[in-house]
């Protein structure tokens, strides 16, 4: 199953996308996204295993703002993708 | 010990709070700073924090939930985001030294407006009429002196009409009077979680409806390689390791007070307020009270023959806590005449029982009555 890492500019938006996610029904894991995909250093993503498309629906209609979206290969290496 | 020094602190929490505390202190590290178990832990607790905050105050947006040190903490935050020199600020008569000491700094123009305590009216008009051409106002919820519940409903609807961002001081009302930040559409509303809140010292919260100007630079566990502070709040407003332990017990005073609800809370303190006007209506003293109206669980009073700091020693000595002076807020003293004087002040909390307050009054009675005689 692809694994999804959405990047968020903080913690408190990741936790945010999370929360709103799992009353729609999504799992969703906060993460720390490793500092080759970070553009600013630092920074927080969901995990998401399922749904990634309404995910992103979903995030986007309640004006919670996500970053890039990454796709986590199964060698281990991060690959942006555009849904 | 009998405490009615709930306005200052509230000394008496729930147990839940000292456990959360004890918890967070053995099982989790700093938000932001790892991935790893006790890291996530740690920010998942201040999450969660953050959305009993905005749960009690009915925010929709739990992010906007900033943690401070103290309520003075968050009103500097507020007040520094919009004063710069010059400036013209509204304020009510009531307001403490939190206000009006960093209005005073950042050389703000002061105009204090409505001075009539427990005339709600009065202050409304004053507002009004002081209003244009104001750059912002501050205004407290309740004056934590006298309990006075101001109309901030109508206070923040005029400033919504004249386009003058508003920030409410809620140090004496969270926790016991039902605010809703959305609704009321202020700029700011700050807050100590250490008493109505029932939460532990060091302790407060900032309620941002939009942006703010951080006080403080440094760490925020994000967008480590920009060396400005992050546009997003609560982090922008954040910086450096967060006091967990803390937050974990304001956590657990803030789901205390929404299974209790504010209103019965309110209505156990109003009890409380109107048995102790009953019990010294006839002492010797000056009460300041409407009668229980537009008044929460705070009651001052002066003797007319003894100094209220000695008057605050001798009951002391008798195991009963009550705070004498001017309570910081010489402002709110010179509204109502008390500013040479200052008062004594009674304060009540959810756990305090009636007998109690029946058996301080009776002891202050015969105290004033001595004194009178």
């Amino acid at each position: 199953m692809p694994q999804y890492w959405i990047s968020f500019r903080s913690l408190t938006h990741a936790q945010r996308a999370a929360r709103f996610l799992e009353k729609s029904g999504i799992t969703a894991t906060v993460t720390r996204l490793p500092q080759g995909v970070s553009p600013k250093g630092c920074g927080y993503a969901l995990i998401v295993r399922q749904r990634i498309h309404e995910a992103l629906r979903l995030l986007g209609e309640a004006r919670i703002p996500s970053g890039m979206v990454f796709e986590k290969t199964e060698r281990g290496d991060f690959r942006e993708v555009k849904l | 010990m009998i405490y009615l020094d709930s306005a200052a602190t509230s000394l008496l929490k729930p147990s839940a709070v000292g456990y959360a505390m004890t918890e967070a202190l053995r099982t989790m590290a700093s938000p932001g700073r790892g991935g790893h178990a006790p890291a996530m832990f740690a920010a998942e607790t201040v999450y969660r924090c953050r959305e009993l905050a905005a749960e009690l105050f009915h925010m929709d947006r739990p992010d906007h939930v900033v943690f401070t040190m103290n309520a003075t903490h968050a009103l500097n935050l507020a007040i520094a985001s919009l004063a710069r020199k010059g400036k013209r600020v509204v304020i009510s008569g009531f307001e403490h030294n939190a206000v009006t000491r960093p209005l005073y700094a950042l050389g703000c123009s002061v105009t204090p407006a409505g001075r009539q305590l427990f005339d709600q009216d009065d202050t409304i008009r004053a507002f009004q009429k002081e209003l244009a051409g104001a750059d912002f106002a501050v205004c407290t919820v309740v004056s934590n002196v006298f309990g006075y519940v101001l109309p901030v409903r109508e206070i923040s609807a005029l400033c919504r009409k004249a386009g003058v961002p508003l920030i409410l001081d809620a140090s004496q009302a969270a926790g016991i009077l039902d605010l809703d930040f959305d609704a009321l559409g202020v700029e700011y509303m700050a807050m100590p979680g250490h008493k109505g809140l029932l939460g532990p010292q060091g302790t407060g919260i900032l309620l941002c409806k939009e942006y703010a100007d951080p006080l403080l630079f440094g760490g925020s566990g994000s967008a480590s390689r920009l060396q400005t502070m992050p546009e997003d709040l609560p982090e922008r407003l954040e910086a450096g390791t967060q006091n967990v332990c803390g937050i974990a017990g304001l956590m657990a005073g803030i789901d205390t007070v929404l299974s209790q609800t504010p209103a019965s809370i309110l209505r156990h303190e109003q009890t409380l307020l109107r048995l102790a006007i009953e019990e010294l209506r006839d002492a010797d003293c000056e009460l300041f009270t409407n009668e229980g109206e537009q008044q929460v669980g705070v009651l001052s009073l002066r003797s007319h023959s003894i100094d209220c700091e000695t008057l605050a020693n001798r009951l002391s000595e008798h195991q009963i806590c009550v705070r004498s002076g001017l309570h910081c807020a010489p402002l709110a003293h010179e509204s109502a005449g008390t500013l040479e004087t200052g008062t004594l002040r009674l304060s009540f909390s959810p756990y305090l029982r009636e007998g109690e307050l029946l058996d301080a009054c009776g002891v202050l009675r015969r105290m004033l009555s001595a004194a009178s005689s």
